[in-house]
């Protein structure tokens, strides 16, 4: 046990988890490690829909022609493949799952800002989680995830839940943001400046930032699709005079930032993992911290490069094309710097350093991708083509999804107090990127040979392509369900997990494991930030403890 | 920070003469720790309040850039009278709202109630003025897209129905691009010699460039359900005023466009070989011989020419500006296409905001209920603060709206 | 001028506009349908050599006259291993465009994989193995690696405007020709008047397309041409290309547009965006002039060859299928004297008259076991071309 629990009490306080019994404890807690640990299994419950649904697209796309389904249920399985996975997985997926369960602890607080929001947050995003399944049993939508006026006016009924789900889902996001943005500026222990943070704080710092200020756009977009549905008010229907390019504005207002509300926390757990794994410090802090923050602003200026070909002016495209561009630099200041603090450490191949190291190599390619669908004359070709989607799916799955799997196998043992199983662990962190890969590199090369995207049929030329594709898509869905399966075995029968096991600095490491209630029996003290230097390995416990003799400065908020 | 410890400092605040409110939730430092945070919190709601409402102003400002005309034309019917009352209303009880943070601050319970039951009796001053505006609007018919349907209630004239009564159709008429027989996408055998398509795409462009589109963008609208229905009204409306000739007459005017499509004998002929393949439907007897007009409006239903009759079926009396007044001018025009796009921006703008302050009545009344319980005091009154914020907020949205909707000119 | 995926067509003469020859930075690739890679300075299509320079010729040898291409469905897919071959002069700074920014991604992939094998394995975690001291950070390094990037975009951003401006600015004078998108076809309309659902295009010819769309938001995407625009209803779009090359090429919609309810027990049917395609054929300005003309010449056909084009052209073709295969709709194939069952329990001889409804009120009397989603035809066809389409349907026995 800690020197810090040891210090005050003779019996060590119950941990969060023992601390009160019952599922009633669990849905009025307020405690943001049980929201988190709730979200947990929403999160991955939702993982395992929309892969579902992936897989039935890739396995209708094995075969030109029919495979197994026909093309009205495979328009409708790509839609909910996407919404499923952006609005239920991938967007609340860092913030709220791996952000409620870390974030306090990382800044020595007792809890978020408004833990009654926060557990409203949660409400929300069931109930949006409910009104997607509506719509599944209503017969399901199939306008795509995008929801593109006029299409989306003229289908079915189905819509009305689905929009609904997004409008209530983009609360529940905004009130875990804006909680997020009061607990960093209003809970820094004295001791911890703004520099003084870790990065994974930073990164969901720059997120909440845009869920405060993207996703009301979203709100309004939707809450007016939602209308026109009810009573016709045709702000988006042409046929009434309305304009239906401007939904594809006020969708991107939103969606663009929304990518990086999926990838700024990823990259704030990767500066976490390959520091910790490389037992370096991460290589120029600032250059990333503020990588972090001016992508979040810069993301606000760039949703017209998905409008390339939709009729915008050339001067809006072109301004468009220019910003887009400054989007590349902070990005790739964050991969060499990562590489950086590879130099010269001690690095452990642990799972969650496997998922860092394929985070960088895979966010690589989708960031390098990303420039040819910046330079606007290759964009008109690619646009709407499988490479957009190879492209997106490096960045939001290749990307997001491995960093929060990343993430997940990083802080486990803190929050569950289990150890997973190493080797299959590595196993499936493996088996992620080489499925990855196999799935979505071929469609790079079908698209930019004019594959177009959402096709249930396609010409026989490509039909090796979308077989290697779907093989890998297999590997990968073999390889994430394992997961689901290994997590939950561990959760029950996992053995104890070390307070320290990968020897990380951050606070959450002080902190008891599992944590106890307010995650802290004493003020913790703020450890030096990155200084692997004190932590040795414990032969006693497994992990790593700090050398006594140190004298970390006093903390305490 | 342990359990004991906060325990502690709860005491440290009855210490320092606190009143040590039961409200200072646990995890908190103190009471100030609480309310800063509660503070920052609110303050970042309202700047998603703000982005929320945004888009409708962008949306707003885009069609006040694209479509002017239909803001000119229909402000005119909304209510200045109500809206002028219903500014001052919020005014009051945006007032009202800030002396209650005063009255928490000073311990003042009496005036806070009375200044919560002031500020809750505005806001439902406020909605049921909107009641009022509402209910006349759809009464008149006055409604957002589809809906938007002046003639609704044929004999109440004094808005958009007064002269040209189903002009404000052309809105919800299903646009066709093919314009009809042989011509999908492209332009007629008749215009061909032509050569040069009006493209603007404010106008119908290549399709209403020819007289024959025209009809059967006519009968186009007749062949849907709702042209059908739409029309059948019109001409019952028409029927009544004693202005129709016959039953199943379009009821609006078909019009050549001379500068488009030279009415000589090529278009005449097309006019006519169309006509008999309808049976003669149309009854086409073409005057094709007027000079031409002088303004090139593509668009079926605007007002800048004369139209050219087409045989007895057709008829409808070419409207004759005179100087009038000029609320009698205006109400005598047509409405410009799309005015229904005003009126769904009015009602969306609007709605939000109604729906704004009925959440903003179901607060203020949780606050009564928890300041007659003596809840609030010099040490707690983060919740009648932020919901003043939230309600200062509410009515400068509206301070906004009501010159954008109401006072343009 | 040259494509990039094969180098300049012999057989057409270069085109008048300016462009530079592209550098071929072009890897020759293999083709998935079997056909080796094309030798560089020829621009026929794979597979079939007689078909050159006859665009129109099948690969069944026979000539077809314009509107029975759809025995022509024989597709150009002759390309590089990333791309298309290219056939739009205006778009060739996109082939240069896109091997380029490849060469520098793979240049940046592999340096940075480079870098982080070599790490790994330089420093991998082993017994006896510390960590050793190094900087934090090294403001020089970090600076270099932003500017580095910085600069690079800007030249990527440059040229990716300069050629965008080419792809999408059509000269003065272009043939133009107007497009209207519709679920699920194209209709192409000539500017005398001749509309076709497969886009023909004399080669060498500034062509510029005026589409809109009659429902939901459509895009217009031809590949080779390395151009697309999406087509958005009740407003104008445009796209402009300069064919190099004769030739038969893909054309897609590339904006999602939907798809359509399937028939009760054949869920294999069903027609949607995967199947909005239809192709763009090249042609030499001879052979561009003698389809105008013959396309609009109709007054000498007989009344099913005339039905028989118009089961094309109108999207018959679509849901009825005339060799009695089971479609959306019900075959033409031996229909015409049949009785048949009307979903309201009468029968009916499908007769001149059965058909002249079906066509303008499709569901005044319609067959069970199929959606109703045949459109009225009313207004749409000429009182000759109804009797062409009744005679054609009486042709097939």
């Amino acid at each position: 046990m800690s020197n810090a629990v040891t210090a005050t009490a003779d019996k060590p306080e119950p941990n969060f988890l023992e601390v009160t019994r019952g599922w009633k404890s669990w849905a009025t807690t307020l405690d943001h490690k049980r929201i988190g640990i709730m979200y947990l299994v929403g999160i991955l419950t939702a993982l395992m829909l929309g892969g579902f649904f992936a897989l039935v697209v890739r396995t209708e796309l094995f075969f030109p022609g029919k495979t197994i389904v026909n093309q009205l249920w495979y328009n409708r399985a790509f839609t909910l493949h996407g919404a499923v996975m952006v609005f239920l997985v991938i967007v609340p997926g860092i913030p709220a799952a791996l952000g409620n369960m870390i974030l306090p602890i990382q800044l020595g607080a007792p809890d978020v800002a408004f833990p009654k929001l926060n557990l409203a947050s949660f409400y929300l995003w069931c109930v949006g989680a409910a009104c997607m399944l509506t719509s599944i049993a209503m017969g399901a939508i199939d306008t795509g995830w995008t929801f593109y006026t006029p299409y989306s006016l003229t289908t079915t009924a189905a819509v009305i839940p689905a929009v609904l789900g997004v409008f209530i889902l983009g609360f529940s996001s905004i009130f875990t943001g804006l909680n997020f943005l009061v607990t960093v500026h209003k809970f820094r222990p004295q001791g911890m400046g703004w520099f003084q943070m870790p990065l994974n704080l930073w990164a969901l710092y720059s997120t909440a930032v845009i869920q405060v200020l993207a996703t009301p756009v979203l709100a309004i977009t939707v809450l007016l699709l939602f209308v026109e549905h009810f009573m016709h008010i045709g702000i988006f229907d042409p046929n009434m005079g309305g304009d239906p390019v401007l939904f594809q504005h006020f969708f991107w207002f939103y969606s663009h930032p929304a990518v990086y509300i999926m990838i700024i926390p990823a990259m704030g757990v990767i500066s976490e993992l390959v520091s910790t794994f490389s037992r370096k410090h991460i290589f120029g802090y600032r250059f990333i911290a503020y990588s972090s923050i001016s992508l979040a602003l810069l993301s606000f200026l760039v949703w017209g490069h998905h409008l390339f070909v939709s009729g915008q002016s050339k001067l809006a495209t072109m301004v468009f094309s220019a910003l887009t561009f400054t989007v590349a630099i902070p990005s790739a200041i964050k991969v060499f710097n990562w590489v950086a603090t590879l130099y010269k450490g001690d690095i452990r191949l642990e799972t969650p350093m496997l998922y860092a190291l394929s985070f960088i190599l895979l966010f690589t390619i989708g960031g390098l991708t990303g420039l040819f669908l910046g330079i606007l004359a290759i964009d008109v070709h690619l646009h709407d083509t499988y490479f957009v989607v190879a492209h997106f799916h490096y960045v939001m799955m290749g990307s997001t999804l491995v960093a929060f799997l990343g993430g997940l196998h990083y802080w486990w043992p803190k929050i569950i107090g289990k150890m997973y199983p190493e080797k299959l662990g590595q196993l499936c962190a493996i088996g992620v990127f080489v499925g990855f890969n196999l799935t979505f590199l071929p469609q790079f090369v079908m698209g930019a040979r004019g594959m177009p995207r959402r096709y249930w049929d396609y010409d026989p030329e490509f039909t090796i392509f979308h077989q290697l594709s779907t093989i890998g898509a297999y590997i990968l869905g073999i390889s994430m369900f394992t997961q689901v399966v290994y997590f939950a075995i561990s959760a029950k029968r996992g053995p104890k997990a070390p307070q320290n096991p990968w020897g990380a600095t951050t606070l959450e490491w002080v902190a008891p494991t599992p944590p106890t209630l307010y995650n802290f029996p004493s003020p913790p003290e703020i450890p030096e930030l990155y200084d692997y230097d004190d932590l040795v390995e414990d032969p006693e416990h497994g992990g790593f403890i700090r050398k006594p003799s140190t004298g970390p400065k006093k903390g305490g908020h | 920070m342990s359990e004991a410890e906060h325990e502690h400092s709860h005491d440290d605040d009855h210490g320092h003469g606190h009143h040590g409110s039961p409200w200072i939730q646990h995890h908190y430092d103190d009471a100030r720790h609480q309310f800063d945070a509660g503070k920052l919190g609110i303050w970042f709601f309202l700047v998603q309040e703000v982005l929320f409402f945004s888009g409708l102003f962008v949306m707003y400002i885009l069609y006040r850039a694209h479509h002017g005309e239909i803001y000119e034309y229909a402000h005119h019917y909304l209510a200045v009278k109500w809206g002028a009352i219903n500014t001052g209303v919020l005014i009051a009880s945006s007032l009202s709202a800030a002396w209650a943070v005063r009255c928490a601050q000073l311990n003042q319970r009496k005036g806070l109630i009375l200044c919560i039951v002031i500020t809750i009796v505005c806001a439902f001053g406020f909605l049921s003025i909107k009641y009022i505006e509402y209910s006349h609007k759809f009464h008149m018919g006055e409604l957002w897209g589809k809906r938007f349907d002046p003639c609704a209630t044929p004999n109440e004239t004094p808005l958009l129905t007064k002269m040209k009564k189903c002009e404000g159709h052309v809105s919800s008429v299903v646009w066709d691009p093919n314009g009809g027989p042989d011509a999908i996408g492209g332009p007629k055998a008749g215009c061909l010699e032509k050569g040069d398509y009006d493209r603007d795409p404010k106008t119908p462009g290549i399709q209403a460039q020819c007289t024959v589109d025209e009809v059967q963008y006519a009968d186009e609208s007749r062949k849907s359900e709702k042209g059908r229905k739409e029309l059948e009204a019109c001409e019952m409306e028409k029927e009544a005023n004693g202005e129709a000739h016959a039953k199943n007459a379009p009821c609006y005017i078909l019009q050549i466009n001379h500068n488009v499509c030279p009415a000589g004998p090529g278009a005449i002929e097309i006019l006519k070989n169309e006509s008999e393949e309808r049976g003669n439907e149309w009854g086409v007897d073409v005057e094709c011989n007027k000079a031409p007009a002088p303004v090139a409006a593509a668009d079926p239903f605007a007002e800048a020419h004369e139209p050219v009759v087409l045989g007895s079926k057709l008829v409808a009396p070419p409207h004759v500006v005179t100087d009038e007044e000029e609320v009698e001018e205006l109400e005598s025009r047509p409405p410009p296409p799309h005015t229904n796009m005003f009126f769904s921006i009015y009602f969306a703008m609007t709605g939000l905001h109604g729906l704004h302050v009925l959440f903003g009545i179901f607060v203020f009344v949780w606050l009564l209920i928890r300041s007659i319980k003596g809840h609030f005091s010099e040490d707690y009154f983060g919740p009648v603060d932020y919901s003043a914020l939230y309600w200062h907020l509410v009515d400068l949205i509206w301070i906004f709206l009501f010159p954008l909707l109401y006072l343009i000119h | 001028m040259t494509g990039s995926g094969s180098a300049s067509g012999s057989a057409v003469a270069p085109p008048t506009t300016a462009t530079p020859p592209a550098p071929a930075a072009v890897t020759p690739g293999s083709q998935p349908g079997g056909a080796a890679a094309q030798p560089a300075n020829t621009d026929t299509p794979i597979a079939k050599p007689d078909w050159v320079g006859s665009p129109l010729m099948c690969y069944d040898g026979k000539p077809h006259k314009w509107f029975e291409h759809e025995a022509c469905k024989h597709w150009d897919t002759s390309g590089t291993f990333w791309m298309p071959k290219g056939a739009n002069a205006a778009a060739d700074g996109t082939d240069v465009m896109f091997y380029a920014t490849l060469g520098l991604s793979i240049f940046c992939f592999f340096g940075i994989t480079a870098a982080v094998v070599y790490f790994v394995i330089r420093y991998r975690h082993r017994p006896g193995h510390e960590p050793e001291p190094s900087a934090a950070h090294n403001d020089t390094l970090e600076l270099t690696w932003t500017i580095l990037p910085t600069i690079i975009v800007v030249f990527l951003f440059l040229f990716g405007w300069r050629d965008y401006v080419n792809v999408v600015t059509p000269p003065q004078k272009a043939v133009e020709i107007n497009v209207l998108a519709q679920k699920w076809n194209w209709t192409f309309t000539h500017q005398n008047g001749v509309s076709d659902n497969v886009l023909y295009v004399p080669v060498d010819t500034p062509i510029r397309l005026v589409m809109t769309s009659k429902d939901v938001i459509h895009s217009f995407y031809a590949p080779v041409m390395r151009t697309k625009q999406d087509v958005v209803p009740k407003r104008y779009t445009f796209a402009w290309f300069y064919a190099t090359k004769p030739g038969t090429y893909r054309l897609y919609c590339a904006e999602y547009c939907g798809g359509n309810d399937v028939p009760d027990g054949q869920p294999e049917l069903g027609t949607g965006h995967s199947q909005m395609k239809t192709i763009l054929v090249v042609l030499p300005k001879g052979d561009y002039q003698r389809y105008l003309n013959d396309a609009a010449d109709t007054s000498s056909m007989k009344p099913e060859e005339l039905g028989a084009r118009l089961y094309e052209k109108k999207g018959c073709i679509g849901c009825h299928s005339v060799d009695g295969s089971a479609k959306v709709g019900p075959t033409w194939k031996g229909d015409f004297g049949q009785k048949a069952s009307m979903s309201d329990g009468s029968t009916i001889t499908v007769d001149e008259n059965y058909i002249r409804e079906s066509i303008l009120s499709p569901q005044a009397k319609a067959r069970p076991g199929y959606p109703p989603s045949m459109p009225s035809f009313e207004g749409q066809l000429k009182e000759n071309e109804i009797q062409g389409l009744i005679a054609y349907i009486k042709s097939l026995k």
